[in-house]
């Protein structure tokens, strides 16, 4: 006898057929007598005919396909022509914020990297925005580059297909994964990115497909450093090397679509901390060999295995150790957190009744109620930018079993603020309890310098809370 | 990165591609991803009910909507079907909090029969929710630093410390990276919907 999982796949199943009979049937109920009242160039019955509301809506339907081949049209002939039309701005990211987040790009500090990208279909070339932010962050943008602009074009569903270049304004700011190919870190870190499967436009989808699977790039790009003097990688069955950009390392690759299976956009990217080698980046695929000038003196940084004659130094695994003993800071500086609870109402899972007449009770709330934890401490280190922040964790006080559906024995989130020494820092929880059983709920705080300047990283203070 | 060999399904497509094929009427792709993500489905909604009959009711809903929201063609197809799962099984459980009873009404939409449940059903929504684990349905939401860090200081218990060594970097950072993991994981799961 089958299980109710089973049962319900073949449920699921017969609905999927279900529909495609349907379809199939209204495909041929529509092509039949259409196709010969056409013949006859009369009119349907009008109880043959759709109704208004769907009439009304596949005109509009028509009007908007006949626009948009229009459109696409004079695009192409644009494109031929070698003119390209500016359409609108990309609208600005909303809620960008000068102490808060990525902060706001700090005016005249945004320029482009010198050297453009040629596309491998031809068109217009990409380019790489390098803005540096109020928070201290230096973020990447790549898009195509024209008239000195990096922009997205109005293809691959991008702006309605309209075949027009959208320039990105300085307030477009938002990191990956959505929007655009922009990668933000702290100012002095080393780092690379990759986005496989960006779309021809330059616009990353949100939602849907990203186009036709030609249409599909490889970008790779980052920040190497200014020790950084060149790139060695593979591009098909050919090596190239390219010069990065002197003072800072910036480079940008742009390669066609892999063999890859379309229609996902995946992005990923690594980082090398100061502490280590120096903030050299070790060479990853597609990156074959970074070259870079140490001391004055040429050497390689070759993936894994170093090359044997010129091979960049690198530290030994106690002087490693050593660094990040003094990054960290074991000790609690056990400053005073202050938390209260504020009991909200929440009686509506009262009337949820199960199958046996209980009602359903969400974790955490308790006789009608539930607990929004507010915490403030005196911030014992300034925050002046991304470098540094402060981070909430709350874990189960009784154990670090996974109470909370998986996730295990706790949860964090960081405050990324900037806030003076001494000034109150807080933070809210809302339904602090509900992840985890046993009514009570261990809240630390911890600051974390991520380029070990100044104060190390370490744990400010923590307390346990027990639900009333 | 979409994980394509949970639960057996036995199908080499990705995700996308089973919807894909689901919207151009193969039903077998439908059961395929189905057959891939329902242990996944079913554990995140078991663990948040009190009894099996309330988690199997809200999975079938569940697979129902997402079923619905495919064979729609004016909708788009999501850019992460597990993450997209796990957000409609989310609200479908909302849902039934809120309005005191698990609807019906995407299976209705689609003219499914009522399932009724028997007492080995039960057993074995049961084993397989607590045999789960979800280190797989986590690797296929997140980058793989992120990944790392989260399972070794999560599912594995390791220390901070002992986490940073492994992975080649400051204790700072390996929070730093469980954060975003998390926060990503958040994102995910309230931002789509």
């Amino acid at each position: 006898m089958s299980s109710f999982l089973d049962r319900l796949e073949m449920e699921l199943e017969a609905a999927v057929r279900r529909r495609a009979n349907e379809a199939r049937a209204a495909s041929v109920a529509d092509r039949a007598p259409h196709a010969s009242v056409a013949v006859r160039g009369r009119r349907p019955p009008a109880a043959d005919r759709p109704p208004r509301w769907w009439r009304a809506r596949h005109s509009a339907r028509v009007v908007v396909a006949v626009t948009a081949l229009l459109l696409a049209l004079a695009a192409a002939a644009l494109a031929a022509t070698g003119l390209l039309f500016t359409g609108a701005a990309v609208p600005p990211t909303p809620g960008l914020s000068k102490d808060v987040g990525l902060g706001l790009p700090e005016p005249g500090h945004a320029r482009l990297l010198a050297r453009s990208v040629p596309d491998p279909a031809g068109g217009l070339p990409w380019s790489m925005r390098i803005v540096r932010t109020t928070r201290g962050l230096v973020c990447l943008q790549v898009g195509r580059l024209h008239d000195g602009r990096v922009g997205v074009l109005g293809q691959d569903g991008a702006f309605h297909d309209d075949g027009l270049f959208h320039p990105l304004r300085m307030g477009t700011l938002e990191a990956m994964p959505h929007g655009y190919a922009t990668a933000c870190e702290p100012q002095g870190e080393t780092f690379t990115e990759e986005v496989v499967g960006m779309p021809q436009s330059g616009q990353l989808p949100r939602e849907g497909t990203i186009g036709r699977p030609s249409q599909e790039r490889r970008l790779y790009y980052g920040l190497l450093g200014p020790d950084a003097v060149s790139i060695a990688y593979r591009d098909g069955a050919a090596t190239k090397t390219v010069p990065v950009e002197p003072g800072t390392g910036a480079y940008l690759i742009v390669m066609p679509a892999g063999s890859r299976t379309p229609k996902a956009v995946t992005t990923g990217g690594a980082k090398a901390l100061r502490t280590r080698e120096e903030g050299r980046m070790r060479a990853e695929a597609p990156l074959l060999s970074i070259l870079y000038r140490v001391h004055g003196r040429l050497c390689v940084e070759a993936g894994v295995r170093p090359a044997a004659s010129k091979a960049c130094p690198r530290e030994s695994a106690s002087q490693l150790n050593h660094r990040l003993r003094v990054l960290e800071h074991p000790h609690d500086l056990h400053v005073p957190i202050h938390v209260t609870l504020h009991a909200m109402k929440n009686d509506w899972w009262r009337t949820v009744p199960t199958r046996d007449g209980h009602p359903i009770r969400p974790p955490g709330a308790i006789d009608g109620v539930y607990y929004e934890a507010s915490i403030e401490l005196k911030a014992p280190f300034a925050v002046q930018n991304a470098d540094s922040g402060y981070s909430v964790w709350l874990t189960s006080a009784r154990s670090s079993v996974a109470t909370d559906g998986g996730l295990g024995g706790g949860e964090g989130y960081e405050l990324e603020r900037d806030v003076r020494r001494g000034a109150p820092l807080r933070a809210q929880r809302e339904d602090v309890f509900a992840n985890f059983s046993g009514g009570a709920v261990t809240i630390s705080v911890y600051y974390y310098n991520l380029l070990g300047h100044g104060h190390r990283s370490t744990l400010v203070g923590s307390t346990t809370i027990r639900r009333p | 990165m979409e994980s394509n060999t949970q639960d057996g399904d036995g199908d080499a497509r990705s995700d996308m591609d089973l919807l894909a094929a689901t919207r151009g009427g193969d039903a077998h792709a439908f059961g395929a991803f189905y057959r891939r993500r329902r242990v996944l489905a079913l554990t995140y909604l078991r663990r948040r009910t009190t009894d099996p009959e309330t988690a199997a009711d809200l999975l079938a809903e569940t697979f129902a909507a997402a079923l619905a929201h495919v064979l729609d063609g004016d909708q788009p197809l999501p850019e992460t079907p597990v993450a997209w799962l796990l957000t409609i099984a989310r609200n479908k459980l909302i849902d039934g909090w809120r309005r005191g009873r698990v609807e019906a009404a995407a299976r209705e939409q689609l003219g499914m029969q009522p399932l009724s449940l028997r007492d080995s059903d039960l057993g074995e929504i049961e084993r397989l929710v607590a045999e789960t684990d979800l280190r797989e349905s986590l690797a296929s939401l997140l980058p793989a630093d992120q990944m790392q860090a989260l399972t070794e200081r999560v599912l594995e218990d390791r220390s901070y410390t002992e986490i940073a060594r492994r992975m080649d970097c400051s204790e700072a950072v390996v929070r730093k990276r469980v954060s975003r993991a998390l926060a990503t994981l958040r994102g995910r799961m309230e931002g789509l919907a």
